[in-house]
Parts: C-alpha cells; sequence; structure tokens
C-alpha cells in the first residue's frame, strides 16, 4: 500500500485504477486490504475495478 | 469468470453540497463527455436532517421501503435547488438524469446503484451535512466495500 501511494504521489498520476480484490483474499466478500488502504490514504482520485 | 465491462456508458455521480462532489461532477462530465455516457446525480439527503413526521411520505409498494421527501417541503425544495444548479453545468449533450433520495446516504447508494446497475460510481471521498457525519465508515468506504459497480474516488 504504502508503495503504490508513495509512488503515485511521487510520480504525479491523475488517477490510480486498481481492481477490488487481489491475491491476497481471493474468498473475501469484501474488499481487498490493498485497495481499502490505498482508497483511504491516497491523495490521488482511486477507480476501484470490480 | 469475471464479466469485464470495459466501457463507461452509465454514470453515477453522488453528490452533495460539498466542493468535493462538484469535483466529482467535474469528473463525471469529462468522463462522460469521452465515452457518450448517460450521466445520472445522486443526491442523498440524511435522514437526520429530515423532520419525519413533516418532511417525508411512504410510497406504497415502494423498493426497499424507501422513504420518500414531499415535494413541497423546505428541504426538498433546497436539495432540489442544488441538485438542478449542478446539472446546469452538465453540456446539454449528454443524457442527464436528477434524483434526490433520503435516508442514510451509503445504504441509499447501494440501493439506488443496484437498482440502475450504473458501470461506475463517481463519488467525493468527503462531503459535507449528510455525509460527514459518518466519520470513520464514511460513506464512500461503505459504498466502494458494499456494491458490485466500479468506484471512482475523487480527492
Amino acid at each position: 500500500v504504502d508503495t503504490i501511494v508513495g509512488f503515485a504521489r511521487n510520480s504525479k498520476f491523475d488517477v490510480i485504477v486498481i481492481g477490488s480484490r487481489g491475491l491476497g483474499s481471493p474468498k473475501a466478500s469484501y474488499m481487498g486490504s490493498v485497495a481499502h488502504g490505498i482508497v483511504n490514504n491516497s491523495k490521488l482520485p482511486v477507480l476501484v475495478v470490480k | 469468470m469475471v464479466k469485464i465491462n470495459s466501457g463507461f456508458s452509465n454514470i453515477l455521480v453522488c453528490v452533495d453540497n460539498s466542493k468535493q462532489s462538484q469535483k466529482a461532477l467535474s469528473r463525471a462530465i469529462s468522463v462522460a463527455e469521452k465515452f457518450d455516457s448517460k450521466l445520472s446525480i445522486l443526491m442523498v439527503v440524511g435522514e437526520s436532517l429530515v423532520n419525519f413526521w413533516d418532511d417525508t411520505e411512504f410510497k406504497v409498494g415502494a423498493e426497499n421501503s424507501q422513504i420518500h421527501l414531499k415535494k413541497e417541503s423546505t428541504i426538498y425544495q433546497q436539495a432540489e435547488k442544488i441538485i438542478n444548479d449542478l446539472a446546469k453545468r452538465v453540456p446539454s449533450q449528454i443524457n442527464c438524469v436528477t434524483e434526490i433520495l433520503t435516508g442514510d446516504p451509503a445504504k441509499v447508494i447501494v440501493n439506488y446503484s443496484k437498482k440502475k446497475k450504473p458501470d461506475v460510481i463517481i463519488i467525493g471521498s468527503r462531503g459535507l451535512g449528510g455525509f460527514s457525519k459518518l466519520l470513520l465508515g464514511s460513506v464512500s468506504n461503505k459504498v466502494v466495500d458494499h456494491v458490485s459497480s466500479s468506484v471512482l474516488v475523487i480527492r
């Protein structure tokens, strides 16, 4: 999470696009923690793809 | 298998009276222009702002026992003014509808998107009024968790 948020901040992107579920927890009914962390910590708009 | 949906033909943008939602709308407009999408502007009036007895009415057979605001109530008129002002910014070539609902904003947005199945929901990360009342588990967080559409969270 930190890596992505930091990278995005330093590289001046317009938007972050991320899948709602990754390798972390395929069976979790809620969004993966990585996506969650990014949505909450990023200063950029985030597009969560389902 | 995951259904891959690449277009943005239906956009739902959730607004309130905040700067954030203005940004969300601007973004929604530029996306809608690119993809020739249908735009729905949804405003949710927080439960706490509504006088239940005076301002609302039940509609028989309404889905999810949605409470409807009376059109003549002050709060509805205020909301209507805000949403109409926002809608004025939408270029005329974009097909745009507006809707005002009341209730818990996150729940209402989730239910609405279940019904309308937009391809993407555009929402500000934090708003005013009804939106910011919910501190930690903010509306956008809940929405991101519970809808089956993609969500673009604007900052």
